[in-house]
């Protein structure tokens, strides 16, 4: 209980985490779109101004060349701007009678352009990049690879040869060691074959050589209880019990009398 | 009180118990392709894939089946002295047991085993033969030389796998076939039928594809990685169903459970 509990707080603690992380992200993110605006702003700001001293500059003098720095604008405005071309893109800045404004010649500062719009015809045109060109057809090799992985169709195997191999392997080696194990392995491959006859045989032989092997009173009863005898299939299986296999012994008793064995 | 998370969880412990075998197509052709290699006339089978792949699951099944069809012999353990390993595969061929003081003679076994060509057909299934050392895996070559006995060999899949590589082993491997983690679908699948296989029908329905997405990309898809993450998942599960059943509920998967579980085991930090 005390570990699922720490892992809880653990679990508290991940979360917690979890979302201070996504908090940052989301101020960092907030951080630099505000910083983009800001610049984006200040660069208008500037840009604006640039705007309108030009605009300014243009409609006090551009009827007016080579004028000398230092003019008196009252009479430069008398003098110089007609009334017909003052229009709504102009800006007519009231000035106090008297008061002198620096003016700009404006011959000097025709090329003021920004200098980015000499970039345009510079600038690459990307949609004259073309798409690398890929092929989706397989290589050979990639074809090549794909067969050999492709599994072989199942080939059906004739078992039977193999077990009637295996029986005559066993009494072979039983011949060889007069071990009961292997009597046993005969007597339980001839009853799952359903020939209880000699599978009673194998197990009664293995059970004369060796009374402790569990299977070979078993086999021993399910044949004979295969073959009709049932009477005796229940002797072979009481006396199995009372060798200290009651619960076994009993389990099968009752298949026995149920006709239920498998 | 009992939880049912209890018997749920015990579902997915790790054991090659053949109970626990669920079988998916890309298990059973393999297991099929094993089965047929042994009717070849071949010498060794080479079973390899990452660990928690089902490589000592498959050999399970393998014996469980073919007992009673074949002479086969299956070491779980390795065997890694060349006494005791000699030793087992005298007493598994003979059925005689050697006495303690005695050892047995390598070039006496290969002359009996020779002897025995032609009347009889031994299988024996090696597992984690990558602790056996160079020396006893030539004994095995040399056994397997003799036709009279095949061999299953089980392998870790490593990044060199050079003693595939060996030449003297190259000519003698009959079929290599290789286990690999399961696939998004095959994870799915397997988790399905553990849990519908014990009708918890309603569990199963908690792990939707999104949820067992999640469980592949933690685990890869490695089965003994699965394993130990669901019983993980189900412990705790228990835990709440006992102590804090109002946290329990079978409508969906408990996000919090399924972190606390990936905490556990590493997967969060």
């Amino acid at each position: 209980m005390n570990s699922i509990k720490a892992l809880e707080k653990k679990w508290y603690q991940y979360k917690l985490n979890k979302n201070i992380t996504i908090l940052k992200i989301v101020l960092a993110v907030m951080v630099v779109i505000l910083s983009i605006y800001m610049v984006t702003l200040l660069y208008w700001d500037k840009e604006d101004e640039k705007g309108s001293d030009i605009i300014v500059k243009n409609s006090t003098v551009h009827k007016e060349q080579n004028i000398s720095k230092d003019v008196n604008v009252s009479s430069a405005l008398q003098q110089t701007i007609p009334l017909e071309n003052l229009n709504a893109s102009t800006m007519v800045i009231p000035v106090v009678a008297g008061e002198i404004i620096k003016v700009e010649d404006k011959n000097k500062n025709i090329n003021n352009t920004p200098k980015n719009t000499h970039t345009i015809n510079n600038q690459k045109n990307i949609t004259n990049i073309k798409p690398k060109n890929q092929s989706t057809n397989l290589s050979s090799s990639e074809r090549d690879e794909i067969e050999r992985d492709i599994p072989k169709s199942n080939v059906k195997i004739n078992m039977s040869v193999s077990e009637d191999n295996f029986l005559q392997n066993m009494e072979e080696k039983f011949k060889e060691s007069g071990n009961a194990k292997d009597a046993v392995v005969i007597a339980r491959t001839h009853y799952e074959n359903k020939d209880y006859a000699k599978a009673s045989q194998w197990a009664l032989k293995a059970n004369t050589m060796d009374k402790n092997l569990d299977e070979s009173w078993t086999v021993f009863a399910k044949s004979k209880a295969k073959m009709g005898q049932e009477k005796d299939a229940v002797k072979i299986l009481e006396q199995y019990g009372a060798r200290g296999r009651d619960g076994e012994a009993q389990a099968l008793i009752e298949k026995v009398k149920t006709k239920t064995l498998e | 009180m009992n939880s049912r998370f209890k018997t749920i969880k015990n579902l997915f412990i790790d054991s090659v118990e053949i109970n626990n075998f669920v079988e998916l197509d890309v298990t059973k052709r393999l297991y099929e392709r094993l089965e047929e290699s042994l009717d070849k006339p071949l010498k060794m089978v080479l079973l390899f894939g990452k660990p928690g792949t089902g490589k000592s699951m498959m050999l399970n099944k393998l014996v469980i089946n073919l007992k009673n069809k074949r002479e086969i012999h299956y070491f779980e353990a390795p065997i890694l002295t060349e006494k005791e390993f000699l030793k087992s595969i005298y007493e598994a061929i003979s059925s005689k047991s050697v006495p303690a003081n005695l050892r047995v003679n390598f070039d006496g076994l290969l002359k009996y085993v020779q002897s025995l060509k032609g009347k009889r057909e031994i299988v024996f299934l090696l597992d984690e033969c990558q602790l056996y050392s160079e020396v006893l895996m030539e004994k095995i070559r040399l056994l397997s030389d003799t036709r009279v006995i095949k061999f299953v060999i089980t392998l870790h899949k490593t990044e060199d796998e050079d003693l595939i590589a060996k030449e003297h082993f190259k000519t003698r491997i009959w079929d290599i076939i290789e286990l690999e983690n399961a696939n998004l679908d095959e994870l799915h699948l397997y988790i399905q039928k553990k849990l519908m296989g014990e009708g918890f029908i309603e569990v199963s329905n908690m792990f939707t594809q999104k949820v067992v997405k999640l469980i592949h990309k933690y685990t890869n898809g490695n089965f003994r990685e699965t394993n130990k993450f669901l019983y993980t998942l189900f412990e705790i599960y228990e835990f709440y169903e006992i102590n804090e059943p109002h946290r329990v509920s079978l409508d969906k998967m408990s996000k919090k459970i399924f972190e606390m579980s990936a905490l556990k085991l590493g997967y969060l930090k």
